[in-house]
């Protein structure tokens, strides 16, 4: 069983398959009022990851509201026998993955590893460790810090990596390995 | 063990994916060798603080706008596609007034709006019941188009928010139809291709979508659908296309209000959407013709306009053999000429090109590949040739296979050509003669051709 299995917030048990398939069900038959069963289950943890790879509330909570909007939209699309989480991460994540990569073009990276990702605000109420961190992933190649934030903030298995990435699981565990021991050295 | 695999139980064992085997195998390594102990240590306090560092709380308006965003979409208020169906627009139209005043560019955006829409696109009227509401422009949309760069800027200030809350824009996107449009990634890819924006460009073409015939026209919800057709997608995007639409003549015609009744009826418009047919109208040759200003005052004239809508008649130009007739430049160059056209309006012709025979006729394989025939061709801009085709006897007699064949014979098109041949031609004696293979067979000798076009031997026969 997988790290996310094993949670309380667990998204992936079979019970919680059945019921986002119902809600997207109804979904699509026009209540509108069934997503919100949805939101209030996955803004959350979508909101928390979006958040580690943007550093910035205001940024996250719109991109978090982007992905949830573009998911209602493209319900038709998504296909019930796979699993909601997976699907609505991966909206987010290429969400906010495009969006590190347009901010990096225009503000260039070593500006951005410097201080204009986080807002006054934020960085005020964080702690030191915290902070080392965040940069220390920011450092590293979006789509590596990307599979450090979905194991370690999303608490995510390799497969479910794998799923939402669209790469191999043996992909995830050799990125997600050397990324981990570049952030170890960042830290040192 | 191996380097690379100590690290990879390490990594594993932190991830807590080791089987206890694994995990006991790697724990006696570790005992062993400090440099791999540290780096496990070092690796799981990471985790460790990576798992304590503090979840954070969505802001609490979050999920209220997410829904409100949900609801309106479902009411068909409020749709983020539209949103980006405009700042496409908006990025066509900078395109086209670059270098010109804020001002005119968004002048231009909103003419441009209502032309790109009413053109690829969609009709149902909006309805205004729907428009009612304010288009919230919540922060979330700026991510949602990513080719947007430098001219951002111009969407981003208050002319853009003036346009966004203008009632025409609310009405635009409140409507089904530009919400569908607005998902269509080919008519999206349409705004995008450098040719089209080329077309609106064109200040004729603008000013035509303006016409209110034509707006009329783009209202009609099955020439909508035509234009949504995969097959017109590609004709539209063709330089060749696209020059005749901004052809003078053709814009005349596009105005026109019997044109433009033809052009809304059914069949005319299945025939548009046929492969065939399109890829004849992206030819250079039948493009050139129909940008013919004579050639378009046929195509004006309302006798015509209404053969254009018989369904016997357009079945006719979805024939393949037809359609490759068309393409061909000497027929085509027979079709612009100047007796052609006038034949073309005269209302026995037209008469004559709804007949069944006739139809049937040009269906023929034989009287197509006559059609393409140069000498054939040739003959046809004959005014006394065109004078006996008018002839409801000729007509039947076209379909003669023997005819046929001799009609494809230089000597007969030579022959043809006489007056005297021609006025003989339309004697009913005549015409039941020439169905005759023995007469066939006499006809195409080339012998009897000079005395034929002698008149005082044409008298006495």
């Amino acid at each position: 069983m997988s790290t996310h299995e094993k949670c309380d917030t667990s998204l992936a048990d079979n019970q919680h398959e059945a019921t986002d398939a119902e809600i997207i069900l109804r979904c699509r038959k026009g209540d509108a009022e069934a997503y919100g069963t949805i939101v209030l289950k996955y803004q959350k943890p979508i909101y928390n990851i979006v958040y580690r790879m943007v550093l910035d509330t205001d940024d996250a909570a719109d991109i978090t509201q982007s992905a949830f909007i573009k998911a209602y939209e493209k319900l038709d699309r998504y296909k019930t026998e796979y699993p909601f989480y997976s699907w609505i991460h991966k909206i987010a994540v290429n969400e906010a993955l495009n969006f590190v990569k347009q901010r990096q073009r225009l503000v260039g990276l070593e500006d951005m590893h410097e201080s204009d990702y986080e807002d006054p605000e934020t960085e005020y109420t964080r702690n030191e460790l915290e902070h080392r961190i965040d940069r220390a992933i920011a450092k590293l190649a979006p789509e590596n810090g990307v599979i450090i934030i979905l194991r370690h903030f999303g608490e995510l298995s390799y497969r479910e990596i794998s799923e939402i990435l669209d790469i191999p699981e043996k992909t995830v565990k050799s990125r997600l390995f050397s990324a981990r021991q570049a952030l170890r050295s960042f830290l040192q | 063990m191996k380097k690379e695999k100590l690290v990879e139980l390490i990594h594993k064992e932190i991830d807590g994916t080791n089987s206890k085997a694994e995990s006991r195998k790697l724990f006696t390594v570790l005992e062993n060798d400090p440099e791999a102990e540290k780096l496990y240590r070092d690796l799981l306090s990471l985790a460790n603080e990576m798992k304590q560092m503090p979840r954070v709380d969505p802001p609490s308006y979050l999920f209220s706008h997410i829904m409100n965003q949900v609801r309106a979409q479902q009411a068909g208020i409020h749709n983020h596609h539209s949103i980006n169906l405009f700042k496409e627009v908006l990025m066509v139209t900078n395109k086209i007034f670059t270098g010109k005043k804020v001002a005119v560019l968004l002048g231009g955006a909103v003419v441009a709006v209502l032309a790109i829409v009413y053109f690829t696109a969609i009709y149902p009227p909006a309805d205004t019941q729907d428009a009612v509401g304010t288009i919230g422009i919540e922060r979330a949309e700026r991510y949602r188009a990513e080719q947007m760069t430098t001219e951002e800027v111009i969407l981003e200030n208050e002319h853009y928010q003036q346009i966004l809350q203008s009632d025409a824009f609310q009405k635009l996107a409140g409507s089904d139809w530009f919400r569908d449009l607005a998902r269509d990634d080919r008519a999206l890819a349409v705004f995008r291709d450098e040719h089209v924006v080329a077309i609106f460009r064109d200040e004729n073409l603008l000013s035509a979508f303006r016409d209110d015939n034509m707006l009329a026209a783009m209202r009609d919800e099955n020439l909508v659908n035509a234009f949504r057709d995969d097959n017109m997608i590609a004709a539209m995007r063709d330089q060749n296309m696209i020059a005749a639409m901004r052809d003078n003549n053709v814009i005349a015609a596009f105005r026109d209000d019997k044109m433009l009744a033809a052009f809304r009826d059914n069949n005319l418009i299945a025939a548009l959407r046929d492969e065939n047919i399109v890829s004849a109208l992206r030819d250079e040759n039948l493009i050139a013709a129909l940008r013919d200003e004579t050639m378009v005052q046929a195509l004006r004239d309302e006798n015509l306009a209404s053969v254009m809508r018989d369904d016997k008649f357009v079945s006719v130009f979805r024939d393949e053999n037809l359609v490759n007739a068309l393409r061909d430049e000497h027929l085509v160059a027979a079709l612009r000429d100047d007796a052609v056209v006038a034949a073309f309006r005269d209302p026995n012709v037209l008469a004559a090109m709804r007949d069944n025979n006739l139809v049937s006729a040009l269906r023929d394989e034989n009287i197509v590949a006559a059609l393409r025939d140069q000498t054939l061709v040739s003959a046809l801009r004959d005014n006394a040739i065109l004078a006996a085709f008018r002839d409801d006897n000729i007509v039947a007699a076209m379909r003669d296979q023997n005819l046929l064949a001799a009609l494809r014979d230089d000597n007969v098109i030579a022959a043809l050509r006489d007056e005297n041949i021609v006025a003989a031609f339309r004697d009913q004696n005549m015409l039941s003669l020439y169905r005759d293979n023995n007469f066939v067979s006499f006809m195409r000798d080339a012998n009897i051709f000079q005395v034929a076009r002698d008149q005082m031997h044409l008298q006495q026969f």
